[in-house]
């Protein structure tokens, strides 16, 4: 079990923001919010648009909280709000899912040392240049796991959308590993 | 040396999966914010709907009580001239003044000076003179108002009629009596100290049963259907027939009250 500033596990911690304490709230804010905003930046354009997100999707947390039976882990509850949320406010500001250009890409071939090399912080950068339908297609299916059903049924696209998105994603990635690699070490030719 | 679609994903998986970095502190700010909004909005829906019924109840009855009052109107009027004239002379001396008249006559008044002084005579009479019948009986019809009124005067006229006209008799007698009681206020005091006050509760009826004059009746008959209690959460005093004045207000933990018996006493 996890314990918090003042003893208090998550258990506990959980039932006193159910009963609207704030000071809890805080607590519970505090021991998740640096999670959390990483998640919100992967979706995100910026630290604003993520501080945003994190913002809408901890209000959501308070309000749904008696929702949470204690099935599964806490924590995995708050992400998936924090992933709802973050999707949520693409929907609300119109910013969602542009339509794929079928064209194919040519495939480029990336150097594995060169991705390994990245740090999170670059990679980070990597995907929140991507549009934000390819960003969201690509986050739940590579760093959340999701099916590309699970992914249509949760952005409401069809299935073949989000294979397409996602392998678009992974190109225009890869494209952009190459360059910053090419900047890196000059180049080589 | 190309890289499979699942390696790629995994590198982008272990570094950034478990990515953190501190958000700003505006954030809490305005989850806090947000919260607060929403807890007062739940507090305040109960109140907001309390309000709201009671302004109902209120337009409500605007709408339909108006046509009660205007034959209560027009039977004040038509019952008040008459009554000015024998009551005056009451204000002026009349305290031994044979109580069958000046009772009678003042019942019917609603004018508010003579009622006002009608009112303060007649508290400190009534132990001075004997308790006659007609007092016992005017006394509610002056406090209680017009459903009472209108019933009184035709009895009561009806059976003093010929005392009336002799309005005028009780000046030439009074005087004598007047003289006797240079200051209203104070020799009936004196009187009553040594009788008894027989006829005490009968002359403190409660002000309560108004019929509806003025804004604030109204605003004290909705209450009083709503608010069982002794001490109303709104009360208007209905003293005055043209102005009402909060007289109470009552939330429970918080309660402000004129005192009405020493208003009356003034």
């Amino acid at each position: 079990m996890m314990f918090l500033e003042h003893n208090y596990t998550i258990d506990e911690l959980v039932k006193r923001c159910k009963a609207g304490e704030r000071k809890s709230q805080e607590l519970l804010y505090k021991q998740f919010a640096s999670k959390m905003m990483g998640v919100c930046l992967r979706y995100a354009t910026d630290r604003m648009e993520a501080e945003d997100m994190l913002q809408n999707g901890f209000i959501r947390v308070f309000q749904k909280l008696g929702d949470f039976r204690g099935e599964g882990s806490f924590e995995g509850w708050v992400r998936r709000i924090m992933v709802h949320s973050s999707i949520e406010y693409y929907r609300k500001h119109h910013k969602m899912m542009q339509v794929v250009e079928e064209s194919e890409m040519e495939e480029q071939g990336v150097n594995p040392v060169a991705v390994a090399n990245l740090g999170a912080k670059e990679l980070m950068l990597l995907i929140q240049k991507l549009s934000p339908g390819y960003r969201i297609v690509f986050n739940l299916y590579a760093i959340e796991g999701y099916s590309h059903k699970e992914i249509a049924a949760i952005v409401g696209i069809t299935e073949g959308a989000s294979k397409s998105q996602l392998s678009r994603a992974r190109s225009i990635l890869r494209e952009q590993i190459t360059k910053t690699e090419g900047k890196k070490y000059g180049y080589a030719g | 040396m190309d890289m499979q679609d699942r390696e790629f994903d995994d590198v982008f998986r272990n570094k950034l999966d478990g990515f953190e970095t501190e958000p700003s502190a505006k954030v809490w700010m305005g989850i806090d914010a947000t919260l607060d909004e929403k807890g007062r909005k739940k507090a305040i829906m109960p109140w907001l709907s309390i309000a709201a019924s009671v302004i109902v109840l209120v337009s409500a009855g605007i709408l339909f009580i108006p046509k009660k009052i205007i034959p209560e109107h027009a039977n004040k009027i038509v019952k008040v001239r008459p009554a000015q004239n024998i009551a005056r002379p009451k204000q002026e001396t009349g305290i031994k003044t044979p109580a069958l008249q000046t009772e009678t006559a003042v019942a019917p008044v609603r004018m508010k000076p003579v009622v006002h002084h009608a009112k303060k005579i007649e508290k400190i009479i009534a132990p001075v003179e004997q308790p006659t019948q007609v007092i016992a009986k005017a006394v509610p019809a002056k406090t209680n108002d017009q459903p009472v009124l209108a019933a009184l005067p035709q009895k009561q006229q009806q059976a003093t009629q010929p005392v009336v006209p002799g309005s005028e008799t009780p000046l030439t007698i009074k005087p004598m009596e007047s003289n006797n009681t240079p200051d209203q206020q104070t020799k009936p005091a004196l009187i009553a100290l040594q009788q008894p006050p027989v006829n005490k509760p009968t002359v403190t009826v409660s002000p309560k049963k108004h019929g509806i004059r003025n804004f604030g009746d109204l605003v004290n008959l909705v209450v009083a259907k709503v608010d069982k209690r002794k001490d109303k959460a709104l009360e208007f005093s209905g003293d005055d027939d043209d102005e009402s004045v909060i007289a109470e207000v009552n939330k429970g933990i918080q309660k402000i009250k004129k005192d009405r018996t020493q208003e009356d006493d003034k």
